[in-house]
């Protein structure tokens, strides 16, 4: 069964509409990298699926549950976590407090310690900053703490948005094979993605999104084919190859 | 120069001030969480004296320590119930900051007038905790003195372990410095803003029922207290723990000593007088950064 | 923003006070009322210029009111001066106090201003009330207040009809002085820092010095309305700082319509026959009060002018409906 599927979404921000009718599936053990130009709904799709942005209408099913319209901690506890964009993690709480935040939920707790482990394996580097405070991170530190503060919270879907934003390439790489191997784990890995490149070649299928609506979904090989797709992206100036 | 009087004074001063801290940490706590400017604060420390004033001295006979653990609970649970009634609707309205500022208003009146008409305008006390007294050096501490100071440090010290090391008490710390991030790890909001709101309620009605030790109980009592409570909290720094514990053992004292030297009267004109000199020249209060710390 | 409706509905005030003296004829004690609710009606609306339009958390409107009374009050006793001159001095004395307080918070966030001036209010008291050697009067009151007199002669103290034409005289001026305000230069930037704080602050929209202006305006016409108080009750106390006229204003506004003028008049008018009819009840009043303003608050947060509008809306949405002629299906999407 697929573990996530999308049908109709449409979203709203007051009278401007934002995602028209989008449909996705995702399944557990893929990543799916969705794209598209800013300002174009990528952003509001993950939060609208995570339960953070309310939905007007359409389905969002999580492992054959429908969740649309539920609260942020329901979905949480069924293991429905967003990584987003803004990072919003607590400023004055160290590196260690915001991680066992992120196992605040009562389905995350019995693995918060098994969860910590996984994390500093990961990211090293969290391990030696655990005592710092959040707002004195860098921004490539940063990213990997709320990365971090995601998994703390056991997710079973995990979407992540721009996580490479203002990261160094080699950081970029980092965290890009950590989330195929989180997908190769059996997570459900959804990547919103400004550029391509690598996590193209990463991903297990790839979504376009253009005006809030789908404007390509299917495989990572059959999008490397496809005009549209060439011509949005690899005819783009710097942003579009790594 | 009477130095007798000065130690009083000081006593005193430091008496009060501790008072002045657990209100004024309950009045940051809800603002910095819940962005609540609550008006009807004073009021419900005002009924937290009274209830404990109803369960000792008016209706029934229990000791004071007793109706002090009673009522305290109980203003925690109206504090909720507020939150959950009249606060919390209001949040999802673009005007939230200035309807809650009406409604609390209006929620003052209708505690202060309840209080009014069910206990009448005679000012009232409380029962004395004991009548012992300790003599240090010439300087007499009255029993009072020594179990405000102490229940004050003690619910002070109980907070701030609460908010460092209890997962509770971290999530309200976490909703105060980001309330998306918060929604992200699966902490609900509402929860929270009950909770908060409840505590701080709590808070006013224990200032309330310690200050009733010195004082007497009087319906309209709990206007001045907002204020000053308003203003320690802005002075150490709106959220700041470390500014609201100076600013209101500093204020304490110089309160007392205003009084004594130049009469009661001149007690609130020197509280504006702070207050303006804070605006004027450190409106982020001792401690204070942009930020909001919990 | 002034819906022409608005100025109708004002201008029905105004026509409507100054007829209804021909009406009520030998009830003076109506005429009192209503009297003294044009009062309340100007410095409702000047309050809720602030609140209303301005977004200005200023909770001590009622303090300006007592200032401006009790200098022309102390002006009128210990100097002599004519109850006339009186009111300019409430006035100047209004704003200026107004102005000053307002350079020291409007700087800075809403809490802070709220701080300020909710403390101002509550010194105000106090200060009055040690202020006796200076003549204040303290706690018992300033008295006697000289009346106003036109032509050498003082105004009746048994009969309030020339009273009442000065006060509806300053009704009108407030409400003139609102309805500048709203549409000048100034009314206009806060709607623009409404919509976008950002935007109007590059067009160069000054909110501390709007907010200024619109405080220190406000604060004056509160002082006038003090003024003529302060003569027409003839003594002034320092319970006037009480929470009773704080909250009846409160109530006056949230009832009117917040920022939707004239609603604070309307509302100012209904809660002072309102609390007339409820004297009954005694000390129990100021608690329906209080329950009232919750009510309001939650249920009913745009008053009787925001009522308006939503009725009015939704009858045009019932007459488009019946009028919209039928509609064409075009696929836009044909290759």
């Amino acid at each position: 069964m697929t573990m996530l599927e999308v049908e109709g979404l449409n979203v709203s921000y007051g009278d401007i509409q934002v995602i028209r009718g989008v449909d996705l599936t995702a399944d557990a053990g893929q990543l799916t990298a969705i794209f598209g130009p800013n300002g174009h709904g990528k952003s509001t799709l993950l939060k609208s699926i995570c339960g953070l942005v309310p939905a007007t209408s359409g389905i969002v099913r999580v492992d054959g549950e429908e969740v649309q319209g539920r609260p942020t901690d329901q979905l949480v506890a069924r293991g429905i976590v967003l990584v987003a964009e803004d990072r919003h993690l607590f400023p004055e709480m160290t590196v260690m407090e915001n991680l066992r935040l992120g196992a605040f939920s009562r389905a995350a707790r019995s693995s918060e310690d098994a969860n910590l482990k996984l994390v500093f394996d990961m990211f090293p580097k969290l391990a030696d900053l655990r005592r710092r405070e959040a707002a004195t991170l860098s921004g490539g530190e940063a990213r990997m703490l709320a990365i971090g503060r995601g998994l703390m919270s056991s997710p079973r879907l995990l979407a992540v948005d721009e996580p490479s934003f203002g990261l160094v390439p080699k950081m970029r790489h980092v965290v890009f094979d950590c989330l195929r191997q989180l997908a190769d784990n059996g997570l459900t890995v959804l990547v919103v993605e400004q550029s391509t490149g690598r996590i193209s070649e990463l991903a297990d299928q790839v979504y376009l999104i253009e005006d809030g609506a789908v404007v390509f979904g299917g495989d990572t090989a059959a999008a490397l084919q496809n005009e549209e797709f060439k011509r949005v992206y690899l005819g783009q100036g710097p942003g579009g190859v790594e | 120069m009477n130095w007798r009087s000065l130690g009083d004074v000081l006593i005193s001063g430091v008496t009060i001030g501790s008072v002045y801290y657990i209100i004024a940490l309950g009045f940051t706590l809800v603002y910095g969480v819940g962005r609540v400017l609550n008006l009807a604060y004073g009021s419900f420390f005002v009924w937290g004296a009274y209830v404990c004033w109803a369960l000792t001295a008016g209706f029934a006979r229990l000791p004071v320590i007793v109706g002090g653990l009673i009522a305290v609970p109980l203003l925690f649970m109206l504090g909720v119930a507020v939150d959950r009634g009249v606060v919390n609707p209001l949040r999802k309205r673009p005007e939230f900051d200035f309807s809650v500022l009406l409604a609390t208003l209006g929620l003052a009146m209708v505690l202060d007038n309840l209080a009014l008409a069910i206990f009448g305008p005679r000012p009232k006390a409380l029962p004395k905790f004991g009548e012992w007294r300790l003599e240090l050096g010439g300087f007499v501490l009255s029993a009072q003195a020594l179990i405000i100071i102490v229940f004050a440090g003690a619910f002070a010290v109980a907070l701030a372990l609460f908010l460092q090391r209890t997962r509770t008490g971290m999530s309200i710390r976490a909703v105060a410095q980001d309330p998306t991030g918060a929604r992200i790890v699966g902490i609900r909001l509402n929860r929270v803003y009950a909770l908060t709101f409840g505590l701080s309620v709590a808070l006013a009605a224990a200032g309330g029922i310690l200050l009733a030790q010195r004082f007497f109980i009087t319906p309209l009592g709990g206007w001045s207290i907002l204020v000053k409570a308003l203003i320690i909290a802005v002075a150490g720094g709106m959220g700041s723990l470390k500014g609201t514990l100076v600013a209101a053992f500093a204020l304490g004292m110089l309160e007392a000593f205003v009084g004594w030297q130049a009469g009661l009267l001149w007690v609130m004109p020197f509280w504006f007088g702070v207050l303006l000199a804070i605006l004027l020249i450190r409106p982020h209060g001792l401690f204070g950064a942009a930020g909001r710390r919990v | 923003m002034i819906r022409r409706r608005a100025y109708v509905i004002a201008g029905c005030i105004v026509a409507i006070m100054a007829v209804l003296p021909l009406i009520t004829g030998d009830d003076t004690y109506t005429m009192r009322l209503l009297l003294i609710s044009m009062v309340w009606g100007g410095l409702a609306l000047s309050w809720d210029l602030q609140l209303g339009y301005a977004g200005v958390f200023n909770l001590g409107q009622v303090g300006f009111f007592v200032c401006g009374a009790y200098a022309s009050g102390m002006l009128t006793i210990y100097a002599g001066v004519s109850p006339w001159l009186g009111m300019v001095a409430g006035a100047a004395v209004g704003g200026l106090i107004a102005v000053a307080l307002g350079m020291a918070c409007l700087r800075l966030t809403g809490i802070y201003i709220a701080l300020l001036t909710l403390a101002f209010f509550e010194v105000l008291g106090p200060l009055l009330t040690v202020g006796r050697p200076w003549g204040t009067g303290g706690k018992s009151g300033l008295l006697p207040i000289p009346p106003l007199s036109w032509g050498g002669q003082p105004f009746s103290v048994y009969d309030p009809l020339q009273w009442y034409y000065v006060a509806l005289g300053l009704l009108i001026v407030s409400m003139i002085v609102v309805v500048v305000v709203v549409r000048s230069r100034i009314g206009r930037g806060f709607i623009a820092l409404r919509d976008s704080e950002s935007l109007a602050q590059a067009l160069g929209v000054d909110r501390f010095r709007s907010s200024l202006a619109v405080v220190g305006i406000s604060g004056a016409l509160a002082g006038l309305l003090g003024a003529f108080y302060a003569s027409y009750q003839g003594v002034l106390s320092p319970r006037l700082l009480g929470l009773d006229l704080f909250l009846f204003l409160i109530i006056a506004i949230i009832a009117g319509g917040v920022g939707k003028f004239p609603g604070a008049v309307i509302g100012a008018i209904a809660v002072t026959f309102v609390t007339d009819s409820l004297r009954p009840t005694g000390t129990y009043r100021l608690l329906i009060l209080g329950v009232l303003v919750v009510v309001l608050v939650m249920f009913l947060p745009a008053g009787a002018m925001g009522g308006l509008d939503s009725a009015t809306a939704r009858i045009k949405r019932w007459r488009t409906r019946r009028a919209r002629p039928p509609v064409v299906d075009v696929d836009l999407k044909e290759p």
